[in-house]
């Protein structure tokens, strides 16, 4: 992945309550969310987020039901103040943007995709997915134009005059999408936008982002509380909790290294052999004979492949040169489920 | 501060404001038609106001996150949304403008009112009835065209299972 820094987010801090100013000092200096919620009656949001976000990567920001992560991406296109800190988009600070630059970044920059989809139910879904580009000034006939291709590529031809009520859930976020993709903005911002999907359709949602993410490139950052999900579409991602990062890396970095029990509770349930890849459980010897694997593949299709060949040892290779090899034994035992303590396993370490 | 206004606009008894309507205007259909929109502008305004306080929070969050200024807003998104109950409360005015019409005949606006007025003082029950039942003829009509109307703007209201 390119690393440059697309979105920076710096000691960002959110409270909710009648004066956030006055408590913003003690917060600061480390007091936690319930103890400011019992001295002072204010809602610690965000406590401290530092997060950077590469470009053209997907970002997951994860965490469960009330812990910020919503109050978090909508920092990003200011749909809501903070209460200090800054977030540095392309070296401008989207927090002193007036209210004309502030719009022009909405309208051009940034487009976002809802939980609850945010259709607006009076208008046909080629009405819809053109809004943004409306909403820049561009012409209707002009703009229906240009995003009927989006609604083509979400697979929504035939769909154009149909109302949002008529459709299902899954078709009413492809136009979510649509409408988010037509204004060609370089960020995407999804505050869950497919949790509201039953688990078969969004498989289906998740392989159409995929898809057009391969294509597109676009710097995403994608809100989501289900961690198969997380792990699935994101490139980086970051745990928070109760309004503080715990954790950011790249999946393989929190499967493996889980930071705290709150994330080993996490990850204790999802599938490891769909996440670890080769290269994080092979050994650097170097057998001279065996069929070759790329070190990205994860361990679910390398055991399909060592399975049909008499289980022997692959070799590990990057960019066709061997660099290890991975037994069967070996990725048997980095998919057991860990123990609680785990930690204290070096087998497993 | 809208609200007080509006009640004291529905509360205060027509000839209260009357009065100095007909000293600073004579009498006609002028003043007749102030007294008129004093008493029946207040549900519509109530109800504009409610509807678009009802528009669904998510929808005007998409809204701005898209960079829909104010008017873009209002216009695009909260005015079309607000309209059952914009369409309720041009009902509600249609039906009070038309029970003025007795109190407007009292400072010299002609029309049906005026055959109403006479029947009243004169306690004709028939002449009353029968011009009674045409005000409310004429408000049935106004209302059923001016509820299709509205219907025609909410076509998206059809067949769907709601939003």
């Amino acid at each position: 992945m390119v690393s440059d820094i697309k979105v920076s987010i710096k000691n960002l801090y959110k409270i909710f309550g009648s004066d956030p100013q006055s408590v913003l000092g003690e917060a600061q200096a480390g007091m936690s969310k319930a103890d400011l919620l019992e001295t002072h009656g204010h809602v610690l949001g965000l406590k401290d987020v530092n997060i950077d976000i590469q470009a053209r990567g997907v970002q997951v920001i994860m965490g469960l039901s009330g812990s910020g992560k919503s109050t978090l991406i909508r920092h990003i296109n200011r749909l809501i103040e903070p209460t200090a800190g800054e977030i540095i988009i392309d070296g401008e600070d989207v927090l002193a943007m007036s209210e004309e630059e502030l719009l022009a970044f909405r309208r051009f920059k940034a487009s976002m995709v809802f939980q609850k989809f945010g259709l607006l139910p009076h208008r046909t879904v080629e009405d819809n997915a053109a809004y943004g580009l409306t909403i820049q000034g561009m012409d209707k006939a002009e703009a229906i134009e240009k995003s009927s291709y989006w609604v083509k590529r979400v697979g929504l031809a035939g769909f154009e005059n149909h109302y949002p009520a008529q459709l299902s859930g899954g078709m009413q976020q492809r136009v979510g999408l649509a409408r988010a993709l037509a204004t060609d903005a370089e960020i995407l911002l999804m505050d869950e936008a497919f949790s509201a999907l039953d688990p078969l359709i969004r498989t289906d949602m998740q392989d159409v982002l995929l898809d057009l993410q391969s294509e597109l490139h676009k710097t995403i950052i994608f809100i989501t509380h289900d961690l198969d999900e997380a792990l699935r579409i994101g490139d980086d991602i970051a745990i928070l909790r109760d309004g503080a990062v715990i954790q950011q890396g790249s999946p393989q970095e929190i499967v493996l290294n889980p930071a705290d029990d709150y994330v080993r509770d996490f990850i204790k349930d999802i599938n490891r052999a769909r996440v670890l890849e080769v290269s994080s459980v092979m050994e650097s010897k170097k057998p001279r004979s065996g069929i070759k694997v790329e070190k990205t593949m994860v361990v679910e299709e390398a055991l399909q492949i060592s399975n049909a060949n008499d289980n022997k040892p692959l070799i590990v290779t990057e960019d066709g040169k061997a660099i290890g090899s991975v037994s069967l034994e070996a990725m048997i035992a980095a998919i057991a489920r860990p123990e609680k303590d785990a930690e204290r396993n070096p087998e497993y370490r | 501060m809208i609200t007080p206004i509006l009640d004291v606009m529905q509360t205060i008894p027509s000839f209260v404001y009357l009065i100095p309507v007909v000293m600073l205007l004579g009498i006609g259909k002028v003043p007749g038609l102030l007294a008129v929109c004093i008493y029946a502008l207040p549900p519509i305004v109530r109800l504009t106001n409610l509807g678009i306080r009802l528009v669904d929070a998510d929808v005007m969050e998409a809204a701005t996150s898209f960079g829909a200024n104010y008017k873009q807003r209002l216009w695009g998104v909260q005015v079309p949304l607000a309209l059952p109950n914009i369409f309720a409360g041009v009902n509600q005015t249609i039906m009070m403008a038309l029970a003025m019409v007795v109190i407007a005949s009292m400072i010299g606006v002609k029309g049906l009112g005026v055959p109403v007025l006479r029947a009243i003082s004169n306690q004709y029950l028939a002449l009353g009835l029968m011009n009674g039942l045409a005000i409310v003829a004429l408000a049935i009509i106004f209302d059923r065209v001016s509820q299709q109307y509205g219907k025609r703007l909410q076509k998206h209201r059809e067949g769907g299972h709601g939003v």
